[in-house]
């Protein structure tokens, strides 16, 4: 019994568990999956939220392999659990700018943001701030986290910000995105 | 913190139930005017991914006949293959009547090609485009024909074209865009379009066309687009074929906005304070920290 006990106690409190990885990574996509929902139909239904949430984990899964390709102290960190939600613990920002996405559209008739010439503008430069703040909360990970010098810390942002952004707008917006680049480079 | 956490997600399953008691549609019963039946449609919804949107085909497709729509082109950006994805899903497991289809994302023109089966290439002209759409079988839709794309609708391809979009939100607040989509559709006498250029900022049939058709079929559908079978109706005005905008003027119900269940607007509140508070947990364990591990260390210690 008290074998058992030491056990559970030792379960919950350690660290290294895969729970530990994978919990702010699932509630990232949960929570891209309710805001999906609000932005797609105005209300928050599971019949949205839940297959748009498994559909999102790309995104939280393409960090996580672009924070292991990027950052060699990220892969000698020794627990990849522990690395995996530290790193997702800046995403604050992102999930901030999404929250307040979300907000605009559940509360605000479609026809009228739409009718609102600057709506298109706002959302790229409130994306623009949410970039710029998640990129300095990624800094300081990979400054006092990874115990990385200033220098280094910056080239493992930049690295792993090319890898996850290329994949991800790959995925997001490749058929449109190709043509562009395609065309202005007249491949 | 736990306290906040646990309330987040009571608030969450709350919102999930007012949500899944929102999502009940009511009945909507078929219009029948003038001997034909008349379909509510959308077609020009980008599913995810590849083509800047949201949800997965086939989400998008039963997301579009919740609200109300009986026919819809899923049109990935370039490419078919998330088109055919819905239309499979459709036939074998329900759905509206799904077409296939490809928004021909070009340098110089945009072109919803409807109904077809492999991909046509955004190298082509818009004369060469349409007249592969044809040869699939398809119609061919100019999508949001702003002027700095009509040099590409030369002669050639105007002769061609089967359909145009007169309303998208492109023209929602801007008179300069209503007027240059209004001013391409009177070129030649061609079906009237209103699509959604959904990409998952608000519903699916945001816009939409009334098609009159005989039956319910793909076929059929595209029959009523090449036979100028279409009415928009945008703010007042009507396009179409005089005697089919007769008989939409007749039905009001075909103006009626769905009216919406008051649980939505309660799982819209429940759920904006779980994400809110969710999201503020975040902050208070994480970056920025004032939790109880620390600003730098964000360590396991921190709740989610």
């Amino acid at each position: 019994m008290e074998i058992q006990a030491k056990r559970v106690i030792a379960r919950k409190t350690d660290p290294t568990g895969v729970w530990i990885a994978v919990r702010r990574p699932l509630l990232v996509a949960l929570i891209i999956g309710c805001v999906v929902s609000l932005l797609d139909s105005g209300v928050l239904t599971p019949r949205l939220a839940i297959p748009a949430a498994f559909w999102w984990t790309y995104v939280p899964l393409v960090e996580i392999l672009a924070l292991f390709a990027a950052s060699p102290a990220a892969r000698r960190s020794g627990c990849w659990q522990r690395t995996i939600d530290r790193y997702f613990a800046g995403h604050g920002p992102w999930l901030f700018w999404m929250a307040g996405l979300a907000a605009w559209f559940a509360f605000i008739p479609t026809v009228a943001i739409l009718s609102w010439r600057p709506h298109i503008q706002i959302v790229f430069d409130s994306a623009a701030l949410a970039i710029a703040w998640s990129a300095y909360a990624d800094f300081q990970f990979f400054r006092r986290n990874l115990k990385q010098s200033t220098w280094r810390a910056a080239r493992d942002l930049v690295i792993q910000r090319a890898i996850a952004w290329t994949v991800g707008l790959t995925i997001f917006l490749g058929g449109a995105g190709y043509q562009t680049v395609a065309s202005r480079l007249g491949l | 913190m736990i306290g906040l956490r646990g309330i987040s997600w009571v608030l969450l399953a709350a919102a999930f139930a007012a949500g899944t008691l929102a999502d009940i549609a009511p009945a909507r019963p078929r219009i029948f005017l003038g001997g034909y039946r008349v379909l509510s449609g959308d077609f020009h919804l980008h599913p995810s991914p590849y083509s800047a949107s949201t949800l997965t085909p086939w989400d998008l497709m039963w997301e579009a006949q919740h609200q109300g729509l009986d026919v819809v082109a899923i049109a990935g950006q370039n490419e078919i293959w998330s088109g055919r994805a819905a239309h499979w899903v459709a036939r074998h497991l329900g759905g509206p009547t799904v077409l296939a289809s490809e928004e021909i994302h070009g340098p110089d023109f945009h072109m919803i090609a409807v109904g077809i089966r492999s991909t046509v290439s955004w190298r082509l002209t818009a004369a060469k485009a349409i007249g592969e759409i044809h040869r699939q079988g398809g119609v061919a839709i100019a999508a949001h024909p702003s002027a700095g794309s009509w040099p590409a609708f030369d002669a050639a391809a105007m002769q061609q074209l089967d359909a145009s979009e007169v309303l998208q939100p492109a023209v929602f607040g801007s008179d300069s865009a209503t007027a240059e989509l209004r001013a391409f559709f009177t070129r030649k006498p061609m079906a009237a379009i209103a699509s959604t250029d959904w990409h998952g900022l608000g519903p699916p049939g945001l816009c939409r066309t009334w098609l009159f058709v005989h039956s319910n079929s793909e076929e059929e559908v595209l029959r009523a687009i090449r036979e100028r079978r279409t009415v928009v109706y945008d703010r007042g005005d009507y396009f179409g074929r005089p005697e089919l905008v007769k008989l939409a003027m007749s039905e009001g119900r075909l103006r009626e906005k769905a009216k919406e269940s008051r649980w939505g607007a309660v799982s819209r509140i429940l759920g904006m304070l779980a994400i809110g508070l969710a999201v503020g947990c975040w902050f208070k364990s994480g970056v920025g920290g004032c939790g109880k591990t620390g600003a730098g260390d964000r360590g396991p210690g921190a709740g989610v």
